[in-house]
């Protein structure tokens, strides 16, 4: 079977699961789906970069594990594994890493936005009519408040340009054509399908190929030039909406147990908060969760089984921690790591 | 009027028959018109609002790309005051449209969004200056497109305090003429019908074996014109062939949304000039020059197959329509006419389901039902309706036979051995014309000689981003 970005992608999520975890976590992995358990698989996995950057819908994804397993290259048990066949066909550069899933969707906004004010400049400039290559309304609001304060039309698509120019020239050829085939303005983008005749690769593996080339191209933008600027205000922040204002009770000083009446929590909720603050914090008290001894008899039991299952974990443990300490001090191992 | 044209929506001239239709507007008649697609139907309504004192224009559309489309076009005008209610927008939108209401000139609706007390409530306390039904055959049980909360409308209408309303469609034959009268409650409705015949279009249907196809299609694009549309029924057939042709793309509904912009934008731009697609496309595509509509199967009716064919020549310069036709095209028709209404199986099982006070949610985990599945989603508004087992099974019954014998008169149309032209003419009572290049059974057919844009070989990222910067896209 042919090799393709997408399934070596895929393949490399599976290797880092070790063969713990479900067909239905890697799923909602690549969706970016914000709930405890995913969260915390990305984090505990390794998983963070392609946290949201596959969002196939559910029957796409079935085919690309139905083929992997056709090809012999996974096994679909109660977990997902790898075999060895499959392990052969996972050749560097490893690519999972450059997707920039731990951005949060921040470099898929920043494309839209600058991908639709773009266009939409060049064609008011050039007077033509156009198909917005964005449809979503949050991008067209954006567009149209920047319009209003742009009014040096021509200066600012030569000073987009050379930033482009300067930025793509950074790259690989086929980085570069990926993303100056995908611009609209005079001319219109190519879509996936007429750019995967040219480049001879599938569409799904473009798609990949192409958020790669772009989250390396941000890197080469100017930091204080303009394109980047389009994207200051895009939240890349991990934490969901509801821990972050739980961290910052506790930040202010109150107990747990306060913050959990005053935000009318469960303690389970309160928990899966706790986890996430620990995994995303750059400080984190873990003294107040459980003892330095105890923090260091998990991370040994984890290194020993080479292993984030709380269930393996918990069975070797001598003291008595519950699972929510284990996770905790799961999430502080892998910041610390 | 023509001082409004000019300076709202830029033309020099009306095209025939809307200045006939925007007068019986204004003088608050109920309107039904029937005109030809790229008639221009939507200055229609969109144009009497700026003679009329202050008050809403209601439009009602059944598609969301075409309101999307539409409040689009709207917008790029000039003209700001323009919202849509649709499924799209969340809850905080809706709230924000229905509170400048009484600022608003457009409004577009999907029938379902009428249907909402909050809603309607809302709409009851504004101006409304006109009521315009979009697609108004969707009405109609004998439409080709029946859709049942258009059924509705009319008693909605009422409860809005029977503003004037103007009913537009592309086709309609006298029956389902008499359906949107009685269906919308349109009271002495002045009834303005344009033929449906496109003159500039001549009209060809070529057989072969199915094996053959390809090579008749080949063929074929030899001897007509691009810019060229190419209708397949199926996606994978629209890739399959968009692949054997040069300087084509394919566009359906399973392309991810910024690469349908992005091949829409390079159709109206010409800088690919055969499209290949499913019936996704079409809907609002404002392109003057396409001169030939290919259909590499047919649709299922007569009426869209019309509706289809006129996205060619809307610039009024002779165009051709080809209907490629194999012997068995129909069964596939049939395949998915039939998958459009639930069968019995599904409809014992949901009914037993719900006897048990069991909800729909449970019922589709426990037999598999794709909530999205059009069929069942057809079977359970008319559960919900308090339609009974029988009821819904005559019902289905009944519009199958009908889609078949819709179906029968598409295979007519080919079969046919008189002329085409006439034929259509007949089927929407209306009588025949004798004309130049009117169809191959006439036999007075032009041929062209295309010319056919090459592709780049070469991609070359410093060249493209130069030219979607700044060089003139026909330069290069």
């Amino acid at each position: 079977m042919e090799r393709t970005v997408l399934k070596q992608v895929v393949l490399e999520a599976i290797i880092r699961l070790r063969n713990e975890r479900t067909d239905r976590s890697l799923y909602h992995i690549f969706q970016g789906k914000r709930s405890a358990t995913s969260l915390q698989d990305a984090h505990f996995y390794e998983l963070e970069s392609v946290f949201g950057m596959l969002p196939f819908k559910k029957e796409r994804f079935e085919q690309v594990l139905a083929e992997l397993e056709q090809d012999g290259w996974i096994e679909k048990q109660q977990t997902l594994l790898v075999t060895e066949e499959g392990r052969r066909h996972v050749r560097s550069p490893f690519l999972i890493d450059d997707l920039g899933g731990e951005l949060r969707g921040y470099p898929v906004v920043l494309w839209r936005r600058i991908s639709l004010l773009l266009q939409t400049v060049i064609c008011l400039e050039q007077r033509i009519s156009f198909v917005p290559v964005q449809q979503d309304s949050a991008t067209k609001d954006w567009v149209r408040n920047q319009l209003s304060s742009l009014t040096e039309r021509s200066a600012w698509l030569r000073a987009v340009y050379q930033e482009l120019e300067q930025a793509l020239m950074q790259l690989s050829e086929r980085e570069a054509i990926l993303i100056s085939y995908r611009l609209s303005g005079r001319k219109t983008g190519l879509s996936y399908p007429q750019l995967s005749g040219y480049l001879e690769a599938d569409t799904g593996s473009l798609q990949l190929e192409f958020l790669i080339a772009w989250r390396k191209c941000i890197r080469h933008l100017p930091e204080a030039g303009l394109l980047m600027s389009y994207g200051i205000d895009i939240d890349q922040s991990k934490m969901t909406q509801s821990a972050k204002k739980t961290w910052e009770m506790l930040k202010q000083g109150y107990a747990v147990p306060q913050i959990a009446e005053r935000r009318h929590l469960k303690k389970s909720t309160m928990e899966d908060h706790l986890v996430e603050i620990a995994m995303y914090a750059a400080v984190f008290p873990l003294n107040q969760f459980l003892s330095e001894e105890e923090y260091q008899d998990v991370v040994r039991v984890s290194d020993r089984l080479q292993t984030f299952s709380l269930k393996r974990i918990k069975q070797e443990l001598t003291h008595e921690i519950d699972y929510f300490q284990i996770r905790v001090a799961l999430a502080r191992k892998v910041v610390n790591r | 009027m023509e001082k409004v044209l000019r300076r709202f929506f830029r033309y020099d001239h009306f095209r025939t028959g809307q200045q006939e239709i925007i007068e019986s507007v204004l003088s608050g008649q109920d309107t039904l018109a029937i005109l030809p697609t790229g008639g221009g139907k939507s200055i229609c309504y969109q144009l009497p609002s700026y003679l009329q004192p202050e008050g809403l224009t209601l439009i009602l559309s059944p598609l969301l790309s075409l309101i999307e489309d539409q409040v689009m076009q709207i917008k790029q005008r000039g003209e700001r005051s323009v919202a849509k209610l649709t499924s799209l927008e969340t809850r905080e939108q809706k709230e924000q449209v229905l509170h400048q209401l009484p600022r608003l000139r457009y409004l577009y609706l999907s029938p379902e969004q009428l249907a909402v007390p909050q809603v309607k409530q809302r709409l009851a306390d504004v101006k409304i200056n006109l009521f315009v039904v979009d697609e108004a055959h969707c009405i109609s049980q004998w439409g080709h497109e029946f859709r049942t909360d258009y059924a509705k409308l009319g008693h909605v209408r009422r409860q809005l305090g029977n503003p004037p309303c103007l009913a537009l469609t592309a086709t309609a034959t006298k029956r389902v003429e008499q359906d949107i009268v009685e269906g919308l409650l349109l009271q002495q409705p002045n009834r303005i019908r344009h033929s449906v015949n496109r003159p500039e279009i001549q009209l060809i249907v070529d057989q072969a074996e199915q094996d053959d196809k390809d090579r008749l299609l080949e063929a074929w694009l030899k001897k007509v014109e691009r810019p060229c549309v190419i209708y397949t029924t199926t996606r994978r057939e629209a890739e399959r062939i968009a692949q054997q042709i040069t300087n084509a793309a394919y566009y359906h509904a399973g392309l991810e949304a910024e690469d349908r912009q992005l091949i829409q934008q390079q159709f109206l731009y010409d800088e690919i000039d055969c499209l290949v697609c499913t019936s996704a496309f079409g809907m609002g595509v404002n392109k003057g020059n396409v001169r030939t509509v290919i259909h590499y199967t047919m649709p299922a009716t007569i009426e869209a197959y019309m509706q289809e064919i006129g996205r060619a020549g809307r610039d009024g310069k002779p165009s051709t329509a080809i209907l490629l036709y194999a012997p068995g095209d129909q069964r596939l028709q049939h395949f998915l006419l039939e998958k459009q209404y639930a069968p019995s199986l599904w409809i014992d099982q949901v009914v037993e389901g719900r006897r048990r006070h069991e909800s729909f949610e449970t019922m589709e985990h426990r037999l598999g039902l794709d909530p999205d599945d059009p069929a069942y989603r057809l079977l359970k508004v008319q559960l919900m309706d308090g339609k009974s087992r029988s009821d819904i099974i005559d019902w289905q019954e009944a519009r199958k036979k009908i889609r078949l014998r819709e179906l029968m008169q598409m295979i007519n149309y080919i079969q046919n051995t008189l002329c085409r032209r006439a034929f259509i003419l007949h089927h929407f009572d209306e009588t025949a014309v004798v004309q130049d290049r009117c169809c191959d059974l006439c036999g007075n057919l032009t041929e062209d000689k295309p010319i056919i844009q090459t592709e780049d070989d070469q991609l070359n990222w410093k060249r493209r981003l130069e030219e979607v910067f700044f060089s003139s896209r026909h330069s290069v």
